[in-house]
């Protein structure tokens, strides 16, 4: 358990702090969240045709009312941190990726409900706007991480512990 | 009738979603006095370690007021005025609720419930100080304006670190910070959801 914790806090340790770097948020952050921002665009078009999205805005071309998509709010972070704990985990490499995957789309598909709510509870009321863009949906989202973590365990096959053998890989 | 069975994981997460709501109203309630040593954490360390630029460190109502011995830019710096910052301890705070309902929601006795919420306070007081104290000397050095950075001499680098523990101590503890700690109080339970963990300690301590 310590030998994966000491893992994992690397793995997350590198990949945050390649994520704050300038070229990586240029060629990879910015246009994965413009894509976010285009994705939510299309979910909320599907019953109100006034939102459109340009770059990290989601707005509502009537109101005016934008929200912009920035650090923590892109699910980056939450995604670092599965990948961090997958990737950490002493699991064949298929269910990994198995694990990595599906993941990163529950991950993604919660944030869009996120960034949705969010753009609606904004026009709505400001201080519940507050409450959930900062304290609720934040902790949310980690949780969302655990819990996909958790499920993923579960499928990785149990071995009666005499076997060194796959399915995990010796040290 | 034969009942639907549920798993202990999809109780567990059930029990977590109607508990934090309950947690998050207890915590706004509870504002002061959970913030209060808080703030005197902050204080100490930042007086401790930064005492010539920071002065004191308090709450005033559900905002952390930091007055500084920094004179605002334009003015030399044996001036009365200095600057005094405004900070949301929320934006740190918040990882309590969280922990709260995770430890409340697990089974396990009261008696190690209650000892798991004090363990689990007090270490995410001592998370939440890193934030709030980053979130003070990164407002300073990147948002009081280049005659204060000035004023500071950090290095190009040292900057960079500041920028990079802000960032870590914002966007990743407060989330984070709650589900490790639980992690690491109920790893029985842990082994109870996911056999698969109890295997890789067993297989930990034979090596």
């Amino acid at each position: 358990m310590l030998r994966f914790f000491i893992i994992f806090v690397i793995i997350q340790g590198v990949l945050f702090t390649l994520e704050l770097l300038q070229p990586v948020r240029e060629f990879f952050v910015i246009p994965f969240t413009e894509v976010i921002a285009h994705a939510s665009a299309w979910v909320v078009q599907l019953f109100d045709s006034n939102v459109i999205s340009h770059g990290i805005l989601l707005q509502d071309s009537k109101t005016g009312f934008a929200v912009s998509i920035e650090s923590g709010c892109n699910g980056i972070e939450a995604a670092l941190v599965l990948i961090a704990a997958i990737l950490a985990y002493p699991a064949p490499w298929k269910h990994k990726l198995i694990g990595l995957v599906a993941g990163l789309l529950t991950i993604q598909i919660l944030n869009l409900i996120r960034i949705i709510s969010l753009f609606y509870l904004g026009q709505w009321n400001q201080q519940v706007f507050e409450w959930a863009h900062l304290y609720v949906w934040q902790g949310l989202i980690m949780l969302d991480a655990l819990v996909v973590f958790l499920i993923w365990l579960r499928t990785i096959p149990v071995t009666d512990g005499s076997n060194d053998s796959p399915p995990y890989e010796t040290a | 009738m034969k009942r639907p069975e549920f798993s202990p994981l999809t109780i567990f997460i059930c029990k977590v979603l109607l508990l934090l709501p309950v947690c998050l109203a207890v915590w706004y309630w509870l504002l002061t006095p959970l913030n209060t040593p808080l703030a005197w954490l902050a204080h100490l360390a930042l007086t401790t370690l930064w005492g010539d630029v920071i002065e004191v460190v308090q709450l005033i109502g559900h905002q952390l007021d930091v007055t500084t011995w920094l004179a605002p830019p334009g003015q030399p710096n044996n001036t009365r005025a200095s600057i005094i910052l405004e900070i949301n301890p929320l934006l740190y705070s918040y990882s309590l609720p969280f922990a709260v309902a995770l430890i409340l929601a697990t089974p396990a006795t009261w008696v190690k419930k209650l000892i798991a919420l004090l363990i689990a306070y007090v270490l995410l007081l001592l998370i939440q100080s890193w934030g709030v104290c980053f979130h003070i000397v990164k407002t300073l050095v990147f948002q009081s304006g280049p005659e204060i950075n000035a004023r500071l001499s950090f290095s190009t680098i040292s900057q960079a670190l500041i920028g990079l523990a802000y960032q870590f101590g914002y966007l990743i503890l407060p989330s984070l910070s709650p589900i490790v700690i639980w992690i690491a109080l109920f790893r029985d339970f842990v082994q109870s959801i996911a056999p698969q963990v109890k295997i890789l300690e067993n297989k930990s301590t034979r090596e």
